[in-house]
């Protein structure tokens, strides 16, 4: 009884504690969108306007109202989901967004994939080989993923394997001549040609994909790698690893057999933070890679004072964070049976 | 025991006095440092960085903003070591200029968000009650939101530009330094030298910044370390995007962006500064492994 309400109080906690967040995440975006340097009204209809037009903009935006009617209608406007009319595009910011969201979820599926498939095995590895010098040659390898800014290793890239090798394609999604060829179904350009059966589409959009997805996962790989090699190590010092290697198994069938399984939890929690930072990193790959994503949007919005689509697009990256976190806090409980007590 | 000298004493971790204590401490940290290779070349790197920035002027053998338009786009060679931009400025020299960025950022971030965080962190920790929840709270909330995204939206907020992008950086940066004072100081609490101070009648606030917060400085330390590479790869991200430094501005993330224009011209006009900001990165996360390894053995990775 007692360990039932607690249940039930730690829930409302921690929904008390995810509401709390979505409501400081709102009030963060609207101070950012109403403090902003530029005169939106100005950025919206231009510098030489006639003061009729400008108070008549200015009433449009709202603009001339208190503060705190502001505050509530931008509540309002987030509570409908569309946080807005964008003053560059006219459109809400939310059909902006889903228009640009897709490419930026391609990139960074894409590029968790590869930081996973490159991160795991090398910390598994590393852990195993700890000390020697395969453990510091991976560690090596790991802290260049991240401490390299990812829209360098983007740059090195695109000279090396666009400009001088010539074996991947140059920015953009795909070649101009086939844009508009396949049907958008899912906005994702790799599952939409395939299911439209394009495959040479497909093979053009790898080609785009393949040198900022793996500038963003090789970053991706340096997080994964690293957390990877101390979860192996801290179940390495178990003493039913130990019984394991009494046993007379071998030392790899003990990592895939007992140890590894035992990891999975926090693997998968740790592969699902990392998809929020890339993200994160995808708002600058997608500059160096002419990428037409979210980032890309939110940096032109950004220089255009558009005081909707700022506060817009920073609230659903933050949102999406915030449930990452959450969800894989519940995959975590969810998973791991020690953590249900 | 009396022939030994106060070197000697300090060296065999057998102080006499509380100065003495702190050297022989020192001392510890010093050989314990000086035991791992790769924590030495993240000092070495460190160190390297003061020494540039200190000295940027005598060692930059061009003037860094000093155009020469007939000097356009030049690959490396002797007399540009890193080649030219495509104002014909000399690579290497702006690199070397870029330190003094570098650095000024790096300080300015550690000496506003780690004391702010330092000072909520130890005083919810100790006071705990309701001053530990709210706090506790508006951390997680701060802590729950992308670095980076929050940094872009507070520099659109205050105006791009070199400070702007400071005080973004330094607002996004407190949490973690709340959390780790506070673990610190619930520990710190219970402790026979606080129950002491207590009694001595010694007030909270002094009890905070006299006993608490100097007990706290090595994981601190330690985080602050570690967190450098991070600011480093912001505020170059924000330079690199039009929203930090501004051109001409001989900031790595400013330069980068101008890389960016000359891709194909030219390989030599970003690489270059982007080696830099992986270099000083790099140190700071080497360093930072090695400080915790020697300050904060609890926290291995």
């Amino acid at each position: 009884m007692t360990q039932g309400t607690g249940l039930v109080m730690g829930i409302l906690g921690k929904v008390a504690i995810i509401f709390a967040t979505f409501l400081g995440l709102i009030f963060v975006t609207f101070m950012i969108g109403r403090v902003m340097p530029l005169d939106p009204v100005t950025a919206a209809v231009g510098p030489d306007v006639s003061q009729e037009l400008y108070d008549r903009t200015r009433e449009q935006m709202g603009l001339n109202q208190p503060l705190w009617i502001q505050f509530f209608d931008y509540v309002a406007a987030v509570l409908r989901l569309d946080f807005g009319t964008s003053f560059s595009t006219r459109q809400t910011v939310i059909d902006d967004i889903a228009r640009v969201f897709p490419a930026t979820l391609e990139l960074a599926l894409v590029g968790v994939v590869i930081g996973a498939l490159i991160g795991i095995p090398l910390g598994i590895l590393a852990a195993v080989k700890r000390g020697t010098m395969v453990d510091g040659l991976i560690r090596v390898i790991l802290l260049i993923g991240y401490s390299a800014p990812v829209f360098w290793k983007g740059l090195i890239l695109l000279v090396v394997f666009y400009a001088i090798l010539g074996v991947a394609e140059g920015p953009g999604r795909m070649s101009v001549f086939f844009e508009g060829v396949v049907p958008i179904r899912t906005g994702l350009l790799l599952i939409d040609s395939a299911l439209a059966g394009e495959w040479e589409v497909f093979r053009n959009a790898i080609g785009h994909i393949i040198l900022p997805a793996v500038s963003l996962g090789y970053g991706a790989a340096a997080y994964v790698g690293r957390m990877t090699r101390s979860f192996v190590l801290d179940q390495l010092k178990q003493e039913y690893v130990s019984v394991a290697r009494v046993k007379g198994l071998s030392e790899w069938a003990v990592i895939f057999h007992h140890v590894l399984p035992n990891c999975a939890v926090q693997l998968v929690t740790t592969v699902a933070l990392t998809f929020g930072l890339l993200l994160e990193g995808a708002v600058l790959t997608e500059t160096v890679f002419a990428w037409p994503g979210l980032g890309q949007y939110m940096t032109r919005a950004m220089f255009n004072a558009d005081m909707n689509a700022v506060p817009g697009g920073t609230s659903v990256i933050g949102a999406i964070f915030v449930s990452l976190n959450v969800v894989s806090d519940i995959l975590y409980r969810m998973l791991d049976p020690r953590t249900r007590q | 025991m009396t022939a030994l000298t106060r070197f000697q004493r300090i060296r065999m971790g057998l102080p006499t006095s509380s100065r003495e204590a702190r050297f022989a401490q020192g001392w510890r940290v010093v050989q314990m440092l000086a035991a791992s290779p790769a924590a030495l070349a993240g000092l070495g790197i460190v160190a390297a960085l003061l020494l540039l920035a200190a000295f940027a002027p005598v060692i930059a053998p061009h003037d860094p903003y000093v155009q020469n338009l007939a000097n356009q786009l030049r690959p490396p060679s002797a007399e540009n070591l890193f080649g030219t931009d495509e104002f014909g400025r000399d690579i290497f020299s702006r690199v070397i200029h870029g330190t003094r960025y570098t650095l000024y950022i790096v300080l300015l971030v550690a000496v506003v968000a780690a004391p702010a965080g330092l000072f909520i962190g130890a005083s919810s920790g100790f006071l705990g009650g309701w001053v530990d929840t709210l706090f506790m709270r508006i951390t997680d909330i701060a802590l729950a939101f992308p670095r980076l995204i929050l940094a872009l939206a507070f520099v659109t907020a205050f105006g791009p530009g070199l400070n702007n992008a400071i005080l973004a950086i330094a607002l996004t940066g407190w949490p973690p330094y709340v959390r780790i004072a506070r673990a610190e100081a619930l520990m710190i609490r219970r402790s026979d030298c606080i129950s002491a101070v207590e009694l001595m009648g010694a007030s909270r606030l002094r009890i905070i910044l006299v006993h608490v917060i100097p007990l706290c400085m090595p994981s601190l330390l330690v985080r602050l370390t570690l967190d450098m590479a991070g600011v480093i790869l912001i505020a170059a991200g924000l330079g690199f995007l039009g929203l930090g430094a501004q051109p001409p501005s001989a900031e790595w993330g400013v330069m980068l962006a101008s890389g960016k224009e000359d891709l194909l011209s030219g390989w030599w006009v970003g690489t270059f500064p982007g080696i830099a900001i992986f270099l000083v990165c790099m140190g700071f996360n080497l360093l930072g492994d090695g400080l915790r390894d020697v300050l904060d053995p609890r926290q291995e990775s």
